[in-house]
């Protein structure tokens, strides 16, 4: 040792491990030598030296050769892996065709859902100062006790936070007006989405300019417009808008930008206008209530927690002033810009938002669908492999050796899994349009100009190839040959208990797929046929209106209702459950200190007829009685809100937003705003300056013909106008479009999963039977029934399905638990016991008759066959 | 052999073996190498070079005894075979060969 000492123990190590044995006596006597004869330099160069002269000896001559190498002839060898795996998948077409398909639906799959998280995440990444820019929410607890969250705020927390904290550079505040028409040159456009904002937008964001570089501050605020490129591009062509005057609600502006709105932005405009141009905008920002979106960005370098703060104090003051009335607590916060898209549940009035749950949904499903893949293959290729297991003791009796049978596999199962990759690309590149089109997520191939993303993949991949060869590789070349060649697969059986874990995990996994989907399906069923209080067929809403045709109400009116096909007509702020206007109530007798938070529906008259609602006291609004115009009507919810105990409260009078007037009639309870929430308390008011959107109740037949109809009356009255129109069941049922794609997405997961499954546990009846064939020869030679061995294996495998079964269903039940409390209006998992019921048969079904199958095939076999060879 | 050429640093290994005698192993190669014909080696591109020339025929090697400065090691010692030596002679042969067919008066 001490001979030795010179030389660093880690260099022998290396050296030895790594090069010839016959070398190695040669290698380190002349290192040793090196090493004194540079002794004379410093330290550290004779490290350095002597290391690059260690590293040196790692040639091509000196490397061990592994020892599969050995006296083999390798170009053979490896054509004949390549021509021996080739045969085997040609020998059995089916079974391998199944199986890399099966591999590359998988991994196409998740390779989709991926791509649609990918969109997800990249919303909003495009803003150079992503990292600074905030958004102020507001969040207060009523005296109620509930506690509300929304994206808009009051006008003046903007104005206010710059002016007291310099630490922010730049601020804005966003009004998003909605839609609007537009027009140039007498051409109308509908439908562009505008928002008013300040100057700073542009600072803060980074919507790139196409024309000029700089959107000038005074044009911008004096009558100027920014619009976005897709809608310049209508009203221009391709020609520069820059300069060009378009009439906005009848007001003209300038255009001054034109900017590029990525698609996957949470703001999407088509035209921003200043916030300058408004009259009183300082009343409406100071006195007002919740309006406007307010974003800001830190000055480079501070402390962003501590102007937070900040932020929240000067706006907790100033809602504690405003909201003094209704609120007993206000909690307002600063949220990351990074957090809005993705991170924004339970906040209203956002602009727009993905859904978090739907992005934990698809991830799961991910995981799950590439999990049951590979498991699948793993179990299909061991099977696969057993099927060789001759080729493999020949292979052995010849020479080879386990290393080189080991490589062999893995090279197969890795070379396997390239092509399954191969096809899913392919897959994945014609399916994720038509794909995305139906789970409504707009997603394209992204990963071909993202070489490190390729890089993973292909890296992922060969793992998979590894991990799915690993197991037959290790397992099959352990065999004594003798034993192989003799059919003798006694020591065989221990490898089932692997196969068979793997495949209750995909039954589980399976099952718990398909509960959920049924749940998610019947809830939604349920929710969309609940009794909303009001019918919501059959009511066609025309909006859209001109400010003529809402000052000629009653010729409008009389026009549409000379047809036979409207059998009712009323005007109304909004149609009935696109939610209500936020007010306050209290009794006119008690003080304003009292006043409740309660929803406010403005409404012309006729609407309770048209809605179908039903009144359970008092009475409707009459044309007849002028003093009806200050009354109301409250819901039921109301009435508990306002008025204690039983007493009625018709010809009570009660104060709404400073407008008093007296109780008419209580409404049975209906739904008017999104259906996970609960009924809350509402007034209707008669309101004729909001007649913004008409409500008919229209005949089932003729539809086309009735919209005809009252876009000519309409045009009586306004010579320009342009229907705009819905169908106010479509509205509702596409308020669950989230949900419904995830249910949709969990119904083809779920296919998809039980297909493999039934082939994974194919697959490993296919592999159980074969080592127990000379059994079940043997019982038959000794008299046994074919019915006496079908029930013998039957047993074997049923009890697989029976335990995915109780293990699935409390999953199940309790992913549903997770999701149901979304819903206001739920079932209860309770009351479709029959259900569980249903799913566990039908599996256990599928199972028994795949299992019955396989065995009673096999079970028919000609024992001489089997027991012929020994 | 016939068709077997040797390479230029190959040549110069094999010269030198034979000028080292019964001192030719890696390290004093690379030595001689460094002191008559100015070329600093690694001793791995040594060792290379001198066990192709032993997979050639052109070398032999054999153990000495284990000496102190070596850590106990032995050394190896190379010495040319027969037809190391034919290869050199042949190469020295076609070098002369072409030399002489130069006029003086090009090379100067």
């Amino acid at each position: 040792m001490n001979k030795s000492s010179k030389i660093p123990k880690a260099a022998r190590l290396i050296l030895n491990w790594i090069c010839k044995e016959e070398y190695i006596e040669e290698i380190i006597g002349d290192l040793h030598e090196y090493s004194s004869e540079i002794k004379g330099k410093p330290a550290w160069k004779r490290k350095v030296f002597f290391w690059f002269q260690v590293f040196n000896f790692i040639k091509p001559w000196s490397i061990k050769n592994l020892k599969i190498n050995q006296r083999i002839n390798q170009t053979a060898m490896f054509k004949n892996f390549i021509i021996s795996a080739l045969r085997s998948i040609k020998r059995q077409k089916a079974f391998s065709f199944i199986n890399i398909i099966g591999l590359a639906v998988g991994i196409s799959v998740s390779l989709m859902l991926f791509l649609f998280i990918q969109n997800e995440i990249q919303y909003d990444k495009f803003h150079e100062n992503r990292e600074d820019i905030f958004r102020v929410v507001s969040r207060y607890t009523t005296t109620k006790g509930n506690t509300n969250s929304s994206a808009i705020t009051f006008g003046s927390v903007v104005p206010e936070m710059v002016k007291a904290i310099p630490e922010i550079q730049y601020a804005t505040r966003i009004y998003n007006f909605g839609n609007v028409e537009i027009s140039l040159n007498q051409t109308k456009f509908k439908d562009q989405t505008m928002y008013f904002s300040d100057h700073d937008f542009f600072e803060i964001f980074s919507f790139k300019p196409l024309y000029s570089q700089q959107i000038s501050e005074t044009a911008f605020g004096n009558n100027g417009v920014v619009v976005s490129a897709i809608l310049a591009k209508t009203l221009f062509g391709d020609s520069s808008p820059i300069g060009e005057v378009i009439k906005i609600l009848e007001q003209d502006y300038t255009i001054v930008s034109v900017v590029d709105v990525p698609k996957k932005s949470h703001l999407k405009f088509d035209l921003i206008v200043s916030l300058n141009g408004f009259p009183d905008l300082h009343d409406w920002a100071y006195k007002s209530g919740l309006d406007f979106h307010s974003y800001g960005m830190y000055a480079d370098g501070v402390d962003h927690s501590t102007v937070d703060t900040k932020i929240c104090e000067l706006y907790n003051d100033q809602m504690d002033q405003r909201f003094a009335d209704f609120t007993s607590a206000s909690d307002n916060y600063v949220q990351p810009f990074n957090d809005i898209y993705l991170n924004s549940q339970g906040i209203a009035n956002n602009i727009k938002v993905g859904s978090r749950q739907t992005m934990y949904v698809l991830t799961g499903i991910n995981i799950l669908i590439l999990l049951i893949a590979i498991i699948n293959y793993v179990n299909l290729t061991t099977a696969q492999y057993e099927k060789r297991i001759k080729e493999i003791g020949v292979r052995k009796v010849i020479g080879a050796n386990r290393n080189s049978l080991i490589v062999q596999f893995l090279g197969e199962s890795t070379v396997i899994t390239l092509l399954a990759f191969a096809i899913a690309l392919g897959i994945t590149q014609f399916l994720i349009e038509p794909f995305g089109k139906i789970m409504q997520i707009e997603a394209e191939v992204t990963y071909w100009s993202q070489p490190l993303v390729i890089l993973g993949m292909v890296c992922a991949v060969i793992l998979i190839g590894i991990i799915s060869g690993i197991y037959p590789a290790l397992f099959i070349s352990k065999f004594k040959p003798s034993k192989i060649l003799k059919k003798d697969f006694s020591s065989l059986k221990r490898g089932t208990i692997g196969s068979k874990v793997l495949v209750t995990l995909q039954f589980v996994i399976a099952i718990v797929l398909v509960i959920n989907f049924t749940f998610i399906h019947k809830q939604i069923s349920y929710i969309k046929n609940i009794d909303l209080g009001f019918s919501k067929d059959q009511i066609l809403v025309v909006n859209n209106l001109s400010t003529k045709i809402r000052s000629s109400y009653e010729t409008v009116e009389a026009e549409i209702l000379n047809s036979p096909n409207v059998l009712e007509l009323t005007s109304s702020q909004s149609a009935l459950g696109r939610g209500s206007s936020g007010q306050t109530a209290h009794l006119a007798s008690e003080s304003p200190n009292t006043a409740q938070p309660i929803g406010e529906l403005r409404t012309g008259h006729n609407f309770i007829k048209t809605y179908g609602l039903e009144i359970t006291e008092g009475r409707d609004f009459s044309k007849n009685l002028l003093t009806d115009k200050d009354a109301f009507l409250i819901n039921e919810s109301g009435k508990k809100l306002l008025f204690a105990g039983e007493e009625s409260p018709v010809g009570k009078s009660i104060v709404v937003a400073g407008r008093k007037g007296q109780v008419i009639g209580v409404v049975k309870d209906f739904n008017y705003t999104n259906l996970k929430r609960q009924i809350s308390p509402v007034v209707i008011s008669l309101g004729s300056p909001y007649r913004l959107e008409l409500s008919l109740k229209i005949n089932t037949s003729n539809i086309q013909e009735t919209i005809a109809h009252v876009e000519s009356s309409l045009k009586k009255v306004d010579p320009d106008y342009e229907i705009g129109y819905y169908f106010l069941d479509d509205y509702f049922n596409n308020m669950f479009e989230a949900d419904e794609r995830n249910a949709s997405l969990i119904s083809y997961a779920s296919i998809l999963t039980i297909l493999i499954s039934l082939v994974g546990l194919v697959a490993l009846i296919g592999h159980g039977l074969t080592k127990r064939m000379k059994e079940v020869a043997i019982r038959k030679v000794l008299g046994a029934k074919i019915k006496q061995i079908l029930w013998g294996l039957i047993k074997e495998y049923y009890w697989i399905i029976i335990i995915s079964n109780i293990l699935a269903i409390p999953l199940a039940l309790v992913a549903m638990n997770k999701w149901l409390p979304t819903f206001a209006y739920r079932i209860d998992p309770a009351d479709y016991w029959m259900l569980f019921v249903k799913i566990s048969c039908l599996s256990l079904l599928l199972a028994l008759v795949i299992i019955l199958i396989q065995v009673y095939k096999r079970s028919r076999m000609n024992p001489v066959e089997i027991l012929g060879n020994e | 052999m016939e068709k077997e050429y040797i390479g230029e640093l190959e040549e110069l290994i094999l010269l030198l073996i034979v000028t080292l005698k019964d001192d030719a192993y890696g390290l004093s190669i690379r030595r001689a190498l460094k002191e008559q014909a100015n070329r600093t080696m690694t001793i791995g591109s040594v060792h290379g070079t001198l066990n192709r020339l032993e997979k050639k025929g052109l070398v032999t090697s054999c153990y000495s005894d284990a000496t102190e400065v070596r850590g106990g090691r032995s050394k190896r010692i190379f010495t040319i075979t027969a037809s190391g030596k034919k290869a050199l002679e042949r190469s020295r042969d076609i070098k002369v060969n072409l030399w002489m067919q130069i006029p003086e008066l090009a090379i100067k």
